[in-house]
């Protein structure tokens, strides 16, 4: 099957929308299922191919457009598919519950948004990349608006005058890179980047820098983000959390590796994710929101996502990938697990939320928790203890003490609202979890430990992406259309 | 008299000092404007200067747009086209997000009545 | 339920008997870590310390209706302990360490009286603790490569000497706060005072050993005592490092004491002298003598018996009457006379009275100092032990003797059977660990072997040998019971003529007449009037808390300074970005 179904099967079923919803809402909502299973099962099943994998459109590249799947975006793809399928099982429940709401809407924009961020991560040239980055983004704001009241809008309206502000500095990156290079291939552009006027060159890592950096929620251009997971609903915030972040950190350190720019920018990179990494930290302290606090809590796992995959060493970064992909699982978890409470108290404060009564999201939360925290046996643990372990080889002390200490202030409200949910005088309002729910949460609890208590399932692909990422010349041939 | 500006350079030149003028009108808007359909036309302003600027630079003097017809005889008489499909692609996204801003706009105007972006700030803890 | 969790917990004591000190396991988890599960005399020991101590307080469980998911994590708990001190490689011990940590997290949340200040005291010290631990481990991992304890033990004496000091503090800092060293142990009363109680012993009796078995494990396996004793010299007949770790014992020793006397609720009396105990071991811990470590180990193990005892007994007395503090118990005696007597047998073991199994270990500790020369710990020590004589009055006189302060405590029954099955059997050991010290010989020395120390000399079962004298435990013992008996006997003759028909209210004090409102009870302000020395004021008017809480008050204050830059305006975060771009292009281009 060509990589190039993994845009275009969302994007017919996003156009037949209209068509499913007259069918009635089951069709509608079976169809988003049907659609990430089918994403789902096929990127199983490039699990084990020969890797990288090319699809070409008409051109052999590097003139014309082409897909290409390496490790490095394999796991990213297992992780966005993964999460959409989840994702679309639950808004399967979340429809049931709110009846009324624009369900044509959602699905639209949430096909979309999968078809976005994928062909992000597969594009392997840049101006596709900058198409696929504003089909993420348009659908973004529109999901995050999807509560058409006063604060959805809000949302929307923010999180479009960031995306606006982050797009046009890309698009002046790409044209500066056209003008000097003359070509818009990931490939080309890597072989000659060194070519570039040095004073142009660091305009165009800068500009690179500060449109996905701003869109992937790096310190002083984050402002925005606790917003936006405000404004949404929490099916949403999941996405935001796993999927649309991950997917403009792939970018970005995919150019920041491709264009070799770690001799020279990672000291830089690695003090904006540390800043970013304290200072959400710091924030998510002082919140009553739980959105809120959650989005803080994924600035500050992204703070040191950037951390550690800036690093340029193989054990940091496989260390960084296992995180993110925990991490994800985790947020997902969290996200879907309180969008159930949210949707029973009406209110996303936590003084509220605390009040529920029910010992399996109880159960589920504290596993996402502890997950996140990087404790034993759950899966943030292996993530966390490999980017310590691939600081300690390097002999970076400070990041390891920087990245404990303020672990510890992470620890604060994570443990605040886990005894909050084990305060018996609290519980009082019995919550029922339907089986949908049930399942997809058990699921992701389980995988939560599976990959805690058996990491080598999933080192096998941290590894294989770390070695795509950090030495992408089979990732450059194929870019460039060698042996095709 | 105006044969100098046959000159691909100037064309550059002044293509560069304009589009440059365009960008930082759009810069100054975003910078100082808090009315939302305000904001969203200086992005407008600022990608007009960008496409202006990407456009104009690979234009020279003597070739003719990169359209199919009797005038274009060989390929190497046209300007780069790339430049052109992708600033034309650019062009609908903007367009595309500028609708959706204003919809935006629109409804939260009716909504509260506002569209001062500093004063949106229900979102807070 | 009970019983399936019991036999569960017999399980792991039947299994590692079988294997007898041969378990060796590696269990490749990726293809950078390797679980490995050794058996050392050492880890041995501790294993079945705490096994034990979990099948005696799951017996004692038996009365308490408690929920599957209670015992399913009580059992993780042990399971974990298990994996720490049975873990070939620090790895292993930390993922025990972690699941140590969560699991008692929520097993003291599941307590009736916890808040969640306390809880939020106890897994922030005890993340710290894993945080500080980790560091460590990372830190040797740097050099050593390798995350085993042997590899890093003999990789050790290569790394320089900054880094081997950083990892000697880190480790001790977070097994420190483990143990509750004063000025770490800040969550230790709280956690253990509003714990269920009957977790209460299990936290204060074993879990507090394992920062105990993991400085043995620094100190004595991975640093070794002869590395300690290279690294920073000698002093007196003992290390520098040693006296400095001393000092640090019997300031927490003193300290804990005085802070226990004053105490009304008698689970924060316990967790004060589960401290004050604690701090003899870590005195003595660093001493790098065979006396020492002699003296450390069977302290712990007369410790862990000890405050099961007290614990239980405890616990059984507020299920019984739902009472918690001094001032509202009394006068027990007549109602719960087996409690009382294992009560007095639990706290003439933990003043260190012959001839129980307290005085063997106080003997082993005191020889040590004497052995190394140390006059003035030596003195630290026998002064805490001597204070420590309050507390225990306080405990037996407060819960037991006396007036009983309130009705319903007339009419209390004895404790359930369940409750006085482990302390008996407690009881029994304490009294075997008096009367045959010598048998403790037989287990040291193999541990003694393992940090390449000499051994002590063994002759005969009833004996203690140490460097400067040795005593006969069943002499002692024995000389003890006869005389026991007969005074026993003479106290009964002269009571049975006695009359006791008094009412506690037929007294007056100072000219005034006590009414039904008055507290006659002597546990009421007992310890007050140590406010009165001026040296015993200054120690416990001064407390931990202040600091930590300025350190919360810090925290809070910068995570406010933090969150306002998060105010939600859209236009201003569009100029900040446009601000930094615009400065790292100009720091970029220059």
């Amino acid at each position: 099957m060509s990589l190039g179904y993994y845009f275009l099967l969302p994007v017919l079923f996003s156009f037949l929308t209209p068509y499913f919803k007259k069918l009635g809402s089951f069709t509608l909502r079976g169809s988003s299922i049907l659609l990430s299973l089918v994403l789902f099962l096929q990127t199983v099943a490039y699990v084990g191919v020969k890797l990288p994998q090319i699809s070409q459109f008409s051109i052999k590249p590097p003139l014309g457009i082409a897909f290409i799947l390496d490790g490095y975006s394999l796991l990213f793809l297992l992780i966005f598919t993964f999460s959409a399928l989840v994702v679309s099982f639950y808004m399967y429940w979340f429809f049931e519950e709110n009846s009324g709401r624009d369900e044509a809407r959602f699905y639209v924009f949430f096909n979309m948004l999968i078809a976005g961020s994928i062909g992000m991560i597969l594009s392997c040239d840049i101006f596709n990349l900058y198409i696929f980055f504003e089909i993420t983004g348009i659908c973004s704001y529109t999901l995050s608006a999807f509560n058409k009241d006063k604060l959805g809008l809000e949302s929307g309206i923010k999180y479009l005058i960031i995306g606006s502000i982050a797009s046009i500095f890309i698009v002046f990156a790409i044209m500066l890179i056209y003008l000097q290079i003359g070509t818009v291939n990931l490939g080309l552009i890597a072989q000659r980047f060194h070519l570039i006027d040095p004073k142009i060159s660091v305009l165009i890592v800068l500009m690179l820098f500060i449109g996905f950096g701003a869109k992937a929620e790096l310190f002083p251009m984050n402002f925005w983000a606790p917003d936006i997971y405000q404004g949404s609903i929490s099916s949403v915030n999941g996405l935001f959390s796993s999927v649309v972040a991950k997917a403009y950190l792939f970018v970005f350190f995919h150019l920041f590796y491709l264009f070799n720019l770690g001799s020279k920018y990672m000291l830089f990179v690695m003090v904006i994710g540390a800043i970013t990494f304290l200072v959400s930290e710091f924030t998510a302290l002082n919140q009553t929101n739980v959105k809120r606090l959650f989005a803080y809590s994924t600035l500050g796992q992204l703070g040191i996502l950037f951390m550690a995959l800036s690093t340029n060493s193989s054990q940091t970064v496989s260390g960084a990938l296992f995180h993110l992909t925990s991490h994800s699982i985790s947020k997902l978890l969290i996200f879907l697990a309180l969008g159930i409470l949210i949707h029973k108290f009406k209110s996303a404060k936590i003084d509220i939320l605390g009040n529920f009564k029910s010992g399996f999201l109880t159960i589920v939360l504290a596993i996402g928790f502890l997950s996140i925290l990087g404790i034993p046996p759950f899966s943030g643990f292996v993530g966390k203890i490999l980017i310590l372990k691939g600081f300690a080889l390097s002999q970076n002390y400070t990041a390891i003490a920087f990245i404990l200490l303020v672990s510890i202030v992470e620890a604060i409200y994570f443990f605040r609202l886990t005894a909050m949910m084990l305060d018996k005088k609290r519980a009082k309002v019995t919550v029922k979890v339907g089986s949908v729910n049930y399942i997809i949460l058990t699921l992701l609890a389980v995988l939560i430990i599976l990959f805690g208590v058996y990491p080598s399932l999933l080192t096998h692909y941290t590894d294989l992406a770390t070695n795509a990422l950090l030495h992408p010349t089979n990732y450059l041939n194929y870019a460039l259309g060698v042996g095709l | 008299m105006l044969d100098f500006f046959n000159n691909t350079q100037t064309i550059h030149m002044i293509i560069i000092i304009g589009s440059m003028a365009l960008f930082f009108i759009g810069f100054y808007g975003i910078a100082t404007q808090k009315n939302l359909v305000k904001v969203l036309v200086s992005f407008d302003i600022m990608e007009s200067a960008l496409f202006l600027f990407f456009i104009g630079l690979h234009y020279q003097v003597g070739l003719v747009a990169p359209i199919v017809d009797k005038n274009l005889k060989t390929f190497t008489s046209m300007v780069d086209p790339v430049p052109q499909a992708m600033i034309l692609t650019t062009i609908v996204i903007g367009l595309a997000v500028l609708a959706l801003g204003l919809s935006f706009g629109i409804e939260y105007y009716k909504l509260t009545g506002r569209n001062d972006i500093s004063k949106m700030n229900e979102l807070r803890d | 339920m009970n019983s399936i969790f019991l036999l569960l917990n017999l399980l792991p004591i039947l299994f590692l008997y079988q294997f007898g000190g041969a378990l060796h396991v590696s269990l490749p988890l990726t293809s950078e870590f390797t679980l490995s599960l050794i058996q050392t005399p050492l880890g041995t020991f501790f294993a079945y310390l705490s096994l034990i101590s979990f099948l005696l307080v799951t017996i004692a469980q038996k009365s308490k209706k408690l929920a599957c998911n209670y015992y399913v994590l009580q059992f993780l708990l042990s399971m974990a302990m298990l994996a720490i001190v049975l873990a070939g490689d620090f790895i292993t011990f930390f993922i025990g360490w972690e699941i140590m940590t969560w699991s008692s997290y929520f097993l003291i949340s599941k307590s009736n009286s916890i808040d969640i200040k306390s809880l939020q005291k106890y897994i922030l010290f005890s993340l710290a603790s894993a945080f500080s631990l980790i560091a460590g481990i990372v830190i040797a991992y740097s050099f050593a490569h390798s995350f085993d304890f042997s590899v890093i033990s003999n990789s050790f004496k290569d790394m320089p000497f900054n880094i081997k000091v950083a990892l000697i503090v880190l480790f001790s800092l977070s097994f420190f706060t483990k143990a509750g060293v004063i000025g770490l142990h800040y969550w230790v009363v709280d956690t253990y005072s509003k714990a269920p109680n009957l977790f209460s012993s299990i936290l204060s009796a074993v879990m507090s050993k394992m920062g105990i078995y993991g400085l043995f494990l620094v100190y004595g396996n991975i640093v070794g005592y002869q590395e300690l004793k290279m690294m920073f010299g000698t002093i007196l007949n003992g290390t520098d490092f040693g006296y400095v770790l001393a000092w640090i014992g019997v300031a927490t020793s003193i300290i804990a004491t005085f802070k226990a006397i004053t105490q009304d609720e008698v689970k924060r009396l316990l967790a004060y002298s589960s401290i004050a105990q604690l701090g003899y071991i870590i005195a003595v811990i660093g001493f790098g003598t065979t006396y020492g470590v002699a003296g450390a180990m069977y302290h712990t193990l007369i410790h862990t018996i000890i405050k099961l005892l007290l614990f239980i007994n405890v616990a059984a007395i507020v299920a019984q009457t739902g009472k918690n503090r001094f001032s509202q118990l009394g006068g027990l005696i007549y109602r719960t006379p087996v409690s009382f007597v294992m009560l007095l047998i639990g706290i003439i073991g933990l003043a260190g009275m012959p001839p129980l199994g307290g005085f063997a270990s106080k003997f082993m500790m005191y020889n040590a100092a004497i052995d190394t020369k140390f006059a003035l710990i030596l003195i630290g020590m026998l002064f805490s032990g001597a204070a420590s004589f309050l507390y225990c009055y306080k405990l037996v006189y407060g819960i037991y003797l006396g007036h009983p302060t309130s009705k319903n405590l007339e009419t209390t029954k004895e404790v359930p059977i369940s409750y006085l099955i482990p302390q008996i059997i407690l009881a029994l050991l304490l009294v075997l660990a008096g009367t045959f010290p010598g048998a403790f010989i037989k287990i040291i020395n193999p541990i003694l072997v393992e940090f390449s120390l000499s051994t002590i000399p063994y002759s005969g079962l009833g004996v203690m040998n140490s460097a400067v004298g040795s005593f006969n435990g069943f002499f002692i013992m024995s000389a003890f019971v006869v005389f026991f008996v007969l005074i026993l006997l003479l106290i009964t003759r002269i009571k049975s003529k006695a009359k006791n028909n008094l009412n506690r209210f037929d007294i007056s004090y100072c000219g005034e007449v006590p009414t039904q409102d008055t507290s006659l009870h002597f546990g009421f302000g007992f310890g007050t009037d140590l406010y009165r020395i001026k040296f015993v004021n200054a120690i416990l008017k001064r407390s931990s808390s202040s600091f930590y809480e300025s350190l919360a008050t810090q925290t809070k204050k910068t995570s406010e300074l933090f969150s306002r830059m998060y105010y939600g305006n859209i236009h201003n975060t569009m100029i900040i970005i446009l601000l930094f771009f615009s400065t790292l292009f100009f720091i970029g281009v220059n």
